[in-house]
């Protein structure tokens, strides 16, 4: 082919900006890290990119579900504890009461000291975590129960949240304290009612009451273990899941930097070979030698 | 007739008149080395006439018997085409690059995760529904999406209207060239007709037609008669007929918002533009990125409606049912999306006001609020079959892949380009060896036949002394 002058000109333009275009694309890639720097490098992975990051951030708010509602339950959990131990030790109360040989005035101190244990009762069954009555169904903003003539009464309702802790998977945040204090306050109202005017048989039926109540914070209790169970497995799972997404994360948007680095020294190298080239190819013609 | 010691004179003569304009030529060549679309020239070199002294024939020297140029037609017409597509492409490769920068969400700063947030935050509150702060943002966010969208939404219109003036900068591109070409075509029939040498002016038309083709889709064919060259578009819309061009106009109409490009006569030819800068432009202005804007505005009425309607189904912190979360879209076309995705706004301003809970549930009921949160899953858009960041990521994957097709096919037209122009400069480019050997060439057949002039002096003298002797 012949070779006019504007064809090699042309050429050597052509191929500095071509390597020129690649050297940049090169030193950004190396700079940034980041191989989805324009959506039209690679068009389906910059779309799962915004599938990866949407499903990190789910993730991400299970989290902070799983974390909230974890204190919650713990918060339940260590509350019902405390109710059972207060729970048993009225009732021991009860038994020393149920006792034939007590004068007036151990009745007395006994009703006293079942009197104050009702008190802490109340005081569990209102607990609150930032404000919430915890107890209180939906009515979290009022307490729980409230007392009229010695009766404790249930204010709230019998609504259970749940929480998003994965995708399709819900658990129940809250227990309505309906079902587990209400046995419970009417148990030791009455028995407190009977040591109060030394009626022994009150005494010892009121007794009977208590291990009903007591089998109904267990099976709450339980259910408060199964939950904390579930959350811990979804933890776990999160972080699974997480691990996953970033791995993929990093592979279609991160650079190779190995081989982009090898890249750029390539593009380097043939960029200054291009323009030794072209500088002494064009060096010189025919009229150099022309007389 | 006898041949004479002055016919060979008058030969002399007429070879040394040839290697001067061969070598004026040479250098007329020389000179445009560095002259885009230039055609290098050649002399074209006869024997004279025979002359026939007695019995014996001898040539009459050389005559130039014309200047023609290395032009190839075919070559010029191919390089044309593929100009045409390389400005269309180029044009939208650039315009399609502004749009992707936005919905670029590498960052996780985007669109998407505006979206994300706004419905994540309704998780949140329903771990702690009575919670002020909480509340506080789940309104921060919704306000956050808004502005979101209208950013998004806004960058996307503003890369339209840029695309719009520039219709307007190369409409009047190309009528500052037809016009040139009329004036050229004129030139050259006049220059034709007076049988002058017309090359220099049909490469500067011809450099012109190509830059009209980067503009425009056109075709052209030469009158061989007139030497005009007339200019039309692919289909059919006049641009140059003989030594008139046809003006086009970009004109705001009341049909849309945007230019549209009229012929001289008035007559609307905005859709017989098809490649070319203009036809990229176009085809982006009115093609690429309404389809982006009517996702956005898909998206975000999807997002106001099903909102409302689940806001709608709860009670507030007051008890009272759920009003609209977003303002309601009112459609400025009825059963359009156009305009949501400007439109949409958080209408709540009391944060007590958000329904977190169920129907008639208490204030600290979430149940409402979980739903809320579950908008993200469902299937809301594309006939029901995609969720809302499925949408928006098909979104952006369709930006990415238009601006990909673009560009890909841009960098094939550049190198397409620069081979047919190589191929063509091959015939039609001047080599500067090659001038250097046509220097000597004529430099010593000059140097010859002024030496046979001195010769014949020589002669003649010879002769005179003679004579005198």
């Amino acid at each position: 082919m012949r070779i006019s002058d504007s064809v090699g000109y042309r050429n050597l333009l052509d191929n500095l900006d071509m390597l020129n275009a690649r050297l940049e694309q090169s030193t950004q890639e190396v700079s940034s890290g980041q191989r989805l720097s324009h959506l039209h490098v690679a068009p389906a992975d910059s779309a799962e990119m915004v599938q990866l990051n949407d499903q990190l951030a789910r993730l991400d708010q299970f989290k902070t579900n799983a974390d909230s509602g974890g204190y919650f339950l713990q918060v339940s959990d260590s509350t019902l504890s405390t109710l059972y131990n207060l729970v048993t030790s009225v009732y021991a109360a009860g038994s020393a009461a149920a006792n034939n040989f007590n004068d007036a005035n151990s009745l007395s101190a006994l009703a006293s000291q079942i009197q104050s244990q009702l008190d802490q009762i109340l005081s569990l069954a209102n607990t609150q975590i930032e404000g919430r009555y915890i107890f209180a169904g939906s009515q979290t903003t009022s307490p729980a129960f409230t007392v009229a003539g010695g009766i404790a009464a249930y204010q709230g309702d019998n609504v259970a949240n749940t929480i998003q802790i994965s995708d399709g998977l819900q658990v129940e945040q809250n227990i309505p304290g309906s079902a587990v204090f209400s046995p419970v306050f009417a148990a030791v109202e009455s028995l407190l009612a009977a040591v109060q005017s030394g009626d022994q048989s009150a005494i010892k039926s009121s007794l009977g009451q208590f291990s009903s109540a007591l089998a109904t914070v267990n099976q709450v209790r339980a259910r408060l273990g199964v939950n904390l169970g579930k959350l811990e497995d979804a933890q776990t799972a999160i972080q699974t899941q997480e691990t996953s997404i970033k791995t993929r994360q990093s592979h279609i948007g991160d650079v190779d930097m190995a081989a982009a680095i090898s890249r750029l020294s390539q593009t380097q190298i043939a960029l200054q070979a291009a323009q030794t080239a072209g500088a002494l190819v064009r060096q010189h013609n025919l009229f150099d030698y022309l007389a | 007739m006898i041949s004479s010691i002055f016919s060979s004179l008058g030969i002399a003569r007429e070879a040394l008149y040839a290697q001067q304009v061969g070598l004026d030529i040479t250098q007329n060549n020389i000179a445009n080395v560095n002259t885009p679309g230039y055609t290098r020239q050649r002399a074209d070199f006869v024997p004279g006439g025979m002359a026939t002294p007695g019995n014996l024939q001898s040539g009459s020297g050389v005559q130039v018997a014309s200047i023609v140029s290395y032009r190839d037609r075919l070559y010029d017409q191919r390089v044309n085409n593929e100009l045409q597509r390389q400005g269309e492409y180029g044009a939208s490769f650039s315009a399609l690059q502004q749009v992707e920068a936005l919905f670029n969400d590498s960052a996780n700063s985007g669109l998407q995760s505006a979206i994300a947030a706004f419905f994540n935050s309704f998780s949140s509150l329903a771990n702690a529904p009575e919670n002020a702060s909480l509340r506080e943002q789940v309104l921060a966010n919704g306000e956050q999406l808004g502005s979101k969208f209208r950013q998004s939404y806004e960058h996307v219109q503003e890369v339209q209207s840029q695309l719009d003036r520039e219709v307007a900068e190369t409409v009047s591109q190309i009528n500052t060239i037809t016009a040139n070409i009329a004036r050229l075509n004129a030139e050259v029939s006049a220059t034709r007709g007076a049988n002058s040498n017309a090359s220099n002016l049909e490469d500067q038309r011809q450099e012109l037609i190509d830059q009209l083709a980067g503009l425009v889709d056109i075709s052209y064919y030469t009158d061989t008669g007139s030497g005009n060259i007339s200019i039309t578009t692919r289909q059919g819309a006049l641009l140059v007929a003989g030594n008139r061009s046809n003006p086009w106009q970009a004109v705001r109409s009341l049909a849309g918002p945007f230019l549209q490009v009229h012929d001289a006569s008035g007559t609307d030819i905005t859709s017989a533009i098809q490649s070319g800068k203009l036809g990229g432009l176009l085809k982006t202005r009115d093609t690429n990125i309404p389809s982006y804007l009517s996702a956005l505005d898909d998206l975000a009425a999807a997002i106001i409606s099903r909102v409302n309607a689940q806001h709608a189904s709860g009670s507030d912190l007051n008890g009272a049912a759920g009003g609209d979360f977003f303002v309601p879209f009112a459609p400025v076309t009825p059963g359009s999306n156009q305009g949501a995705a400007r439109a949409i706004e958080v209408a709540i301003t009391d944060p007590a006001e958000i329904a977190a809970a169920s129907s008639g549930g208490g204030p600290g009921s979430n149940a409402n609020a979980q739903s809320l949160a579950g908008i993200q899953n469902e299937l809301l858009l594309s006939g029901n079959t995609a969720t809302l960041s499925q949408f928006y990521s098909n979104l952006v994957f369709n930006i990415g892949l238009d601006a990909k097709n673009a560009g890909d096919n841009l960098e094939v037209e550049n190198r397409l380009v620069t081979q047919l122009q190589n191929q063509r400069d091959s015939v039609s480019g001047v080599s500067l060896d090659e001038e250097a050997i046509n220097i000597m060439r004529y430099q010593k057949a000059y140097e010859a036949s002024a030496r046979l002039i001195s010769v014949i002096d020589t002669l003649s003298d010879d002769l005179l002394r003679i004579i005198g002797g």
